[in-house]
């Protein structure tokens, strides 16, 4: 159990008579990137609640060796912070030290130095007095990482982060991502439906589909077969097994989409009558189980 | 003319002062409904807290004592449906539950005790031009105190209302906090509650904070200006119902509605979010 944040055995989870995903055994080693990829509906955002201990497990096992009170850093959805109110990108990241500090008063002149510290870290530290809903989609999910980091989490969780960006702001954060979990050590969790975004920038990979987990092992080891194994003949999704997938690259989303089709895809079509492969992977150790469905995912990964 | 109005503010002073207050009170308060997006609460709880009155009076208790324990019962209800998910029915609709549960309670709680006119006045009018010198001692005394509180505790309040998982993920325990808000704005209206009546413990609730919004460029601007801008309808209202003899609650609505609109008028065009990639 040492040296993993989390580790689950035979987990399912969902809510009192509503199992929403079974069979989930993994672990989350400390400083490492898990993705957890599953289109909408996929039980992606009820399994992080069980990870995060919002949720307890229907059955099976959690442990979280890692988990202390406030050693998580939560970075929403864009559009998940009311913008109706005036807040500056200073209150933003200061909502990020409210559990590490007093629930009373504080000194303001101490919270406001660590707000700039973390803004510092996302490139945002001349923004601090700007409206926060006057900043771009890429900027406002950099001080949302902010605001994560200014309660110096262990463990950093990041829902859709990329959602609503286009691709310069997609690469400019998820590169960020990278760089600050090398610095500062951080176990991150990814949750996406684009799988292009997971790709480059996880280790690890959870892939859900109807309800149970079809892969999962190192994010290397997925191949395109496996996805067709998953998800049809129909899907191609060239930037994976060896066949253009770039290191180059910070999106595989490039290589991956056809002339015309939408630069975030990730996946697109392939030839129709490819058989699907019946085995997984590149030598890895990943375990893939699941049912084959036809399952086009032309704009978002599987099944989005 | 300005000897009559002399006259009658010194006559009315108690519930000038009263009517002051109560507008604070209930525009800062409101702030955190706006924050929650939880306005429907500000319109369920004076319901809530009427029945309880009412109740009360009907056997004999005090009515503030009334008021407490079904409004207690009612948020503890709110915070436990909130804390679970599998319920099968979402807040907004327990919320919208006990405001018709409330509304249809009082009236025929005041039908069956041949209490008609009270109620009338406790629901709609309220009777802030009787109010004493102890409704004022009691505003300030408690009313006040509790919204400090929550002033105090307003980092943690924010991030609770604005990103409950958030703060969840955190390990802030947000369900306390939510008692302490509900609990909160639940005093503060019984505290209102007579003198106003309950439309317009709900108009100061809302219509304070929707101009101050349009107007105040920080978060701190926004309490202080609802606050304000309360204040000032309430007193307004009070106002307008001596000068032209108009029941007061009602009065204190159009004139917070009239502040309201003008602020969302001089804060046109501010109001500019960047668009979403």
């Amino acid at each position: 159990m040492n040296g993993v944040w989390a580790s689950a055995q035979g987990m399912t989870v969902g809510y009192p008579g509503r199992p929403v995903v079974e069979g989930v055994t993994f672990d989350l080693p400390l400083g490492s990137a898990l993705g957890l990829v599953g289109p909408n509906g996929s039980g992606k955002t009820t399994l992080l609640r069980t990870l995060l201990g919002l949720l307890p497990p229907l059955a099976g096992r959690l442990d979280r060796p890692g988990a202390r009170p406030g050693g998580v850093g939560y970075v929403p959805q864009q559009g998940a912070i009311d913008e109706l109110f005036p807040f500056t990108v200073r209150d933003i990241v200061e909502m990020g030290l409210a559990a590490r500090h007093s629930a009373w008063w504080g000194p303001a002149a101490a919270w406001r130095a660590e707000a700039q510290a973390a803004l510092a870290a996302v490139g945002l530290a001349d923004q601090a007095g700007r409206l926060f809903r006057e900043l771009s989609g890429g900027m406002k999910q950099r001080a949302l990482v902010a605001r994560a980091l200014a309660g110096r989490p262990d463990l950093l969780v990041l829902d859709e982060p990329t959602r609503g960006l286009d691709l310069g702001q997609t690469a400019t954060l998820l590169r960020l991502l990278d760089q600050l979990r090398r610095d500062r050590g951080l176990t991150t969790i990814m949750v996406s439906h684009v799988l292009s975004d997971v790709l480059e920038h996880t280790d690890q990979l959870l892939l859900l589909h109807e309800g149970r987990v079809a892969f999962q092992g190192p994010t290397r080891g997925l191949t395109e077969r496996d996805l067709q194994r998953i998800y049809g003949p129909d899907v191609a999704f060239p930037a994976l097994a060896g066949a253009t997938r770039s290191p180059g690259l910070a999106n595989g989303a490039v290589a991956a989409a056809a002339p015309g089709s939408a630069p975030s895809s990730g996946l697109s079509r392939g030839e129709p009558g490819k058989e699907p492969a019946a085995t997984a992977s590149d030598g890895a150790a990943p375990s893939s189980t699941g049912p084959a469905a036809p399952e086009p995912g032309r704009r978002e990964a599987p099944g989005g | 003319m300005p000897g009559d109005w002399l006259d009658l503010l010194s006559f009315f002073h108690d519930a000038l002062l009263v009517a002051m207050v109560a507008g604070f009170l209930l525009g800062a308060m409101g702030v955190f409904l706006h924050l929650r997006r939880s306005l429907f609460l500000g319109a369920a709880l004076p319901q809530v807290a009427g029945l309880g009155f009412i109740l009360a009076m009907a056997v004999h208790l005090p009515a503030w004592l009334g008021a407490l324990v079904v409004v207690a019962g009612f948020v503890g209800l709110l915070t436990w449906r909130g804390a679970g998910e599998a319920g099968g029915f979402t807040a907004e609709a327990a919320i919208g539950l006990g405001f018709v549960a409330a509304m249809a309670g009082s009236v025929l709680v005041t039908a069956l005790t041949g209490t008609e006119t009270h109620g009338l006045e406790l629901l709609l009018k309220g009777s802030v031009l009787t109010s004493t010198c102890q409704d004022l001692h009691r505003l300030v005394g408690f009313g006040l105190p509790w919204l400090l509180v929550l002033l105090l505790m307003r980092r943690r309040l924010v991030l609770i209302s604005l990103d409950p998982e958030m703060a969840r993920a955190m390990g802030i325990p947000v369900r306390p906090f939510e008692v302490a808000l509900f609990f909160g704005a639940s005093v503060a209206i019984i505290l209102t509650l007579q003198a106003a009546g309950a439309m317009a413990c709900f108009g100061l609730l809302l219509l304070p904070g929707l101009g101050a919004l349009a107007v105040a460029s920080t978060v701190r601007g926004v309490f202080v200006w609802a606050a304000g801008l309360g204040m000032i309808g309430a007193v307004g209202g009070v106002a307008a119902a001596l000068a032209w003899d108009l029941p007061a609650g009602p009065a204190m609505v159009v004139a917070s509605l009239a502040l309201t609109v003008i602020c969302r008028w001089l804060g046109r065009g501010r109001f500019v979010p960047h668009p979403v990639s």
